[in-house]
């Protein structure tokens, strides 16, 4: 089966300011990043700030133009398409964000706010249509319909993050991108959505990128993860042996940092020294070399390709044997 | 034992809103001593914030106010003061000196027209005699201590030249630079990556046992908490609903929302075919709108009409230093046996 989208070598430089009359170095967010994304498959997305993860999600959404590569979405290449022609893909793919605070109009109405994309793409006419069908999204989202006429703020955040969710499905789409969709959200209410994201992705067959930094939340809903460091794929695997046989230093120590309330477990925590590199000047060889463990002198020299270590699982270090 | 450093005794907060007074804090006691961590988990509206607001003197007033309640802080120097009664001018002194705070958001602490090495110098010569010469050589020592790469340099940067650990810890070298006694960070690794979390919670550990210095740490997450309490403190509705020490509310976890919260965190290797995430239904009650009867009951798959929808219950003695805020705990206990 061919893949619902494809990302081939996706990069994005964003320039930084230099000296007079000459532009800084770029700040290279993505640098050569490769995935694909089957129908109703999650694709988990995990790193630190400064992974280039979100940028990775709104190029994916055509919200931020690629530098270079290739993004091709049901067999279509929509790298170059115009704005103007990207109505169709606007509805099919769509975005939740992490806060359900700032991405809602706190002016608008929940029953406006869900309805607008219907309007906008023609989903539903007339006043009484539109109004059933957002009250039915409403409680596929588990929000009541007698909650339609209500603002914003007289909703939890728990409950403005189901909104989101409601208008993201209004449009039927095909791929969901969630960037930190539950971030921001206490645990007991994060637990809440995760589950309605997973149920929903479940029941009506959605591709999903799920962009995390908690690799906990990740592993439970997705299938596949990727794990990003300075914009590059360190390791990409099923969910379940990216957790339990990593084979990248760095994911092994972003699994060691995940905090579980265990006080008596004996766990090998890996504390990363240092900082993330500055994205303008990445180190040689191996990016993530500098705060590595395991690293010795060849990886100065060589950059790591992605090579298979087991079926379906690629990691970038030429020493994943040392796991 | 010695005494501790700092007494909670019955604190009351309450605020003026639109809709009448409301109670955020209800009637909340604890103590921390030199060398404790105390963390108080809760959710957003449990309390715990404007908790840590009120020992800093900072509940904005109106339309907040300490409605009831002692807050017993112990000085360095020997004197015993009621920081609910205390003068803007005492506050002013105990802050920064006795008392330190960080935040969630650094940029909240920080000035962003300053340099952190100003920032920090300030608060030292605010509270000690020095010369700026020997106040900047003890902010480049305090950046080094807390782990800042290359802190005679990052000493003149300014806040938004810093990542946001970079940020954390300048906040965190401000906050320490006087050597208080009592530090209260409010969820301050929240909005950080789980690497630089990782380091920060190394680094408070660590601070604490070298400075000898109480810790009351804010989260909503009771991972974050196991990682460093000795002794935590559950926080619902503006009440305290269960405390112990460390080791027993995660091996001998008494009250139900308690149970809750643990059982919310999604671990590393979950099955997830086993089925969904485990929740606690509902949302946190509105404090104008708090149910009869035991503040949890709506969201307690325990509760039964009698007692849990009539009586608030009281908290209870259940084990050693471990008190529980539910009617039900014996038979709860029987259940789940």
């Amino acid at each position: 089966m061919t893949a619902l989208l494809e990302v081939a070598e996706l990069v994005k430089h964003f320039p930084t300011k230099g000296s007079l009359f000459r532009a800084g170095p770029p700040l290279q967010a993505v640098a050569g990043v490769s995935f694909t994304v089957k129908r109703g498959e999650v694709l988990g997305l995990v790193g630190e700030s400064g992974s280039g993860k979100s940028t990775l999600g709104n190029m994916v959404l055509r919200l931020d133009q690629p530098t270079a590569g290739r993004i091709v979405f049901d067999g279509q290449d929509i790298t170059h398409v115009p704005d103007s022609a990207l109505g169709a893909f606007r509805r099919r793919a769509q975005p939740i964000f992490q806060d359900p605070y700032g991405s809602l109009d706190p002016r608008m109405t929940v029953e406006q706010i869900v309805a607008e994309a219907l309007v906008i793409h023609r989903l539903a006419q007339g006043r009484k249509a539109i109004r059933d069908q957002a009250a039915g999204l409403l409680e596929l989202v588990g929000l009541n319909a007698s909650q339609l006429s209500r603002y914003p703020h007289q909703f939890s955040g728990g409950q403005r993050q189901r909104i989101g969710i409601a208008r993201a499905m209004a449009v039927k789409p095909e791929l969901i991108v969630a960037d930190e969709a539950v971030s921001a959200l206490d645990v007991s209410i994060q637990a809440q959505i995760v589950n309605l994201l997973r149920d929903l992705q479940r029941r009506l067959g959605l591709a999903m990128i799920f962009i995390s930094h908690d690799l906990a939340v990740v592993e439970y809903i997705a299938d596949r993860v990727a794990v990003l460091y300075l914009g590059r794929i360190m390791e990409i695997a099923p969910a379940r042996a990216i957790v339990r046989t990593p084979k990248h230093p760095y994911t092994e120590a972003l699994l060691s940092a995940v905090p579980e309330p265990d006080p008596g477990r004996g766990r090998k925590r890996i504390v990363l020294q240092g900082e993330l590199p500055s994205p303008t000047a990445p180190p040689s060889g191996c990016v993530f070399r500098t705060r590595c463990a395991y690293a010795i002198s060849d990886c100065a020299k060589v950059v790591p390709e992605l090579l298979e270590v087991a079926p379906g699982h690629r990691a970038a270090c030429i020493r994943t044997g040392i796991l | 034992m010695t005494r501790p450093l700092l007494e909670v005794r019955d604190l009351c907060v309450d605020f003026a809103g639109e809709t009448g007074v409301v109670a955020a804090v209800a009637g909340v006691s604890f103590s921390v001593s030199r060398g404790e961590t105390l963390v108080i988990v809760g959710e957003s509206g449990s309390g715990k914030s404007v908790t840590s607001l009120a020992i800093m003197g900072l509940i904005p007033k109106p339309p907040g106010r300490i409605s009831s309640g002692e807050i017993l802080f112990h000085a360095r120097g020997g004197g015993t003061h009621n920081l609910t009664r205390a003068d803007a001018r005492t506050m002013q002194q105990l802050r920064g000196a006795e008392i330190a705070m960080i935040f969630q958001e650094p940029m909240s602490a920080l000035n962003p027209v300053y340099t952190i090495g100003d920032q920090i110098i300030e608060t030292l010569r605010l509270h000690e005699p020095l010369s700026r010469r020997a106040a900047r050589v003890r902010a480049i020592e305090m950046l080094a201590l807390l782990g800042v790469p290359d802190p005679a340099r990052r000493v003149d940067a300014y806040p938004h030249e810093l990542s946001g650990g970079l940020r954390q810890r300048a906040m965190i070298a401000m906050a320490l630079s006087c050597n208080p006694s009592l530090l209260i960070a409010d969820e301050p690794t929240t909005a950080l990556d789980v690497t630089v979390q990782a380091q920060i919670l190394e680094l408070i550990s660590k601070l604490q046992r070298q400075l000898s210095m109480g810790v009351i740490f804010i989260t909503h997450n009771l991972g974050v908490a196991a990682e460093i309490a000795d002794r935590i403190l559950v926080m619902y509705a503006g009440q305290t609903v269960e405390a112990a020490p460390a080791r027993a509310i995660f091996e001998d976890t008494r009250m139900p929302y308690t149970r809750g919260l643990l059982n919310s965190i999604p671990r590393l290797g979950m099955d997830r075919d086993a089925g969904p995430l485990p929740t606690i239904p509902g949302i946190v009650p509105n404090l104008s709108e708090m149910p009869a009867g035991c503040a949890f009951h709506p969201r307690c798959a325990h509760a039964r009409p009698e007692p849990c929808t009539v009586r608030r219950p009281d908290l209870e003695q259940v084990g050693d230093q471990h008190v529980v805020r539910c009617a039900r705990w014996r038979e709860i206990a029987r259940e789940m046996s």
